[in-house]
């Protein structure tokens, strides 16, 4: 028998919902609305029952878009207001409100490659924190971790690769 | 190019060429291997977005995230509710019903249109004998097995309700209910659960066949067993 659509919910969100949460909760939104809009997104996803090779990914796209939404309604209430001044404050218009997917955009692509680092092979993870975020060479993280030089250069190569296919499945495309 | 290395290793240098870390002489023969090597120039072309990826991180966070034993998704996860929160399953039940109810009505279009090819075809006999008849089929929740035949019959003086029902309740009370167009509804049944979860029987109402928009079997509490819109 197939599992009921209860099960099937609780089961997206008990997976999904911790990141959609920290990545709403990273942009400028009503931070009084982060669960209305994760169970809007899971809702959205379940109705339209995509067949998507990452439903994290489906899962974080439709949160972007509903953001979005929610950030040009709030941003037409400005220009609504605006718009009974004079053309000066119009001007004066945070350029954010217009344009809200540059935020969005730079917290969900922050996310999602946390959210890929995070989906590493432990091995290959540790060299990457060593050699690009403490800027440690072959050769000092070789000695941190205790492993040949000739390791530390494989792992990082193959954790590259790793992370780019990653990115490709969450549709990362930079 | 230094002669111990050869290919092989020299393309492996392209992780640590990305990430950085390579010495300078290192560096020096990667950067010629990568002039002749298209397999490297490639993959160095699909990678060159990855540092600025990385750089959204923040070299402060990065460790916590990248030694965390369960992953990223532990990490800073800002406190909600651990549990799938009753509105969303409220939802969720609500849209599927309304859903259900969308198929079933569709098929009892169906049942509709193809009993009128057949009554079209019919010796005109039968069609006296037979008062008009919609057949649907009410089902339960997703998950259920309970299966609910209904023939509303047009008679006279309302309709006739046949109802042949299986895998319903086997204990309490069980009402049926019609809603009419206007969104009036009565119980116009009502009998015990039976052990085997099958029963058969007949009733009536005033409401005319085709100002019926809905049938349910409830339970006393009111909790919806098997719908139907017709």
């Amino acid at each position: 028998m197939a599992p009921l659509d209860e099960d099937v919910v609780a089961g997206i969100y008990r997976e999904h919902a911790p990141a959609l949460r920290r990545f709403i909760g990273r942009t400028s939104v009503d931070q009084s609305r982060v669960d209305d809009v994760v169970q809007e997104a899971i809702m959205r996803v379940w109705r339209q029952a995509p067949e998507v090779t990452s439903m994290r990914a489906y899962l974080f796209q439709t949160t972007r878009n509903i953001l979005i939404d929610m950030h040009r309604a709030a941003g037409r209430r400005v220009v609504e207001v605006a718009e009974d001044r004079d053309d000066d404050s119009r001007s004066r218009i945070d350029p954010r409100a217009t344009n809200p997917a540059v935020e969005i955009d730079r917290a969900l692509d922050q996310i999602l490659v946390e959210d890929a680092l995070s989906r590493l092979q432990p091995d290959h993870r540790e060299v990457v924190l060593a050699l690009y975020y403490r800027r440690f060479t072959v050769v000092e993280t070789a000695a941190a971790l205790g492993i040949p030089a000739g390791t530390v250069k494989s792992r990082a190569y193959y954790a590259v690769r790793s992370l780019r296919a990653i990115l490709d499945e969450m549709g990362v495309t930079q | 190019m230094s002669t111990h290395q050869n290919d092989d290793e020299l393309h492996h240098l392209l992780g640590a060429f990305v990430l950085g870390g390579l010495s300078g002489d290192e560096h020096r023969d990667f950067t010629r291997h990568l002039r002749h090597c298209e397999t490297c120039q490639q993959e160095s072309a699909q990678f060159s977005g990855l540092p600025s990826l990385l750089d959204l991180v923040d070299a402060e966070d990065a460790p916590a995230i990248l030694t965390g034993v369960t992953g990223a998704a532990e990490f800073s996860d800002p406190v909600g509710p651990s549990s799938t929160p009753p509105a969303l399953l409220d939802a969720v039940r609500a849209q599927r019903l309304r859903g259900r109810w969308r198929l079933v009505a569709a098929a009892a279009v169906l049942v509709v249109a193809a009993g009128g090819v057949g009554v079209a075809l019919a010796p005109a006999i039968s069609r006296l004998d037979e008062p008009p008849t919609s057949r649907i089929v009410a089902r339960g929740p997703a998950g259920s097995a309970t299966s609910v035949d209904i023939a509303l019959v047009t008679r006279g003086w309302g309709t006739q309700v046949d109802l042949s029902g299986s895998d319903l309740p086997t204990s309490g009370v069980l009402y049926l209910e019609v809603t009419d167009l206007q969104g009036r509804s009565w119980d116009v049944a009502s009998w015990s659960g039976t052990p085997s979860g099958r029963t058969t029987l007949t009733t009536a109402c005033w409401v005319k066949a085709a100002n019926i928009k809905m049938i349910q079997v409830h339970t006393r509490e009111g909790q919806t067993v098997a719908a139907a819109t017709t």
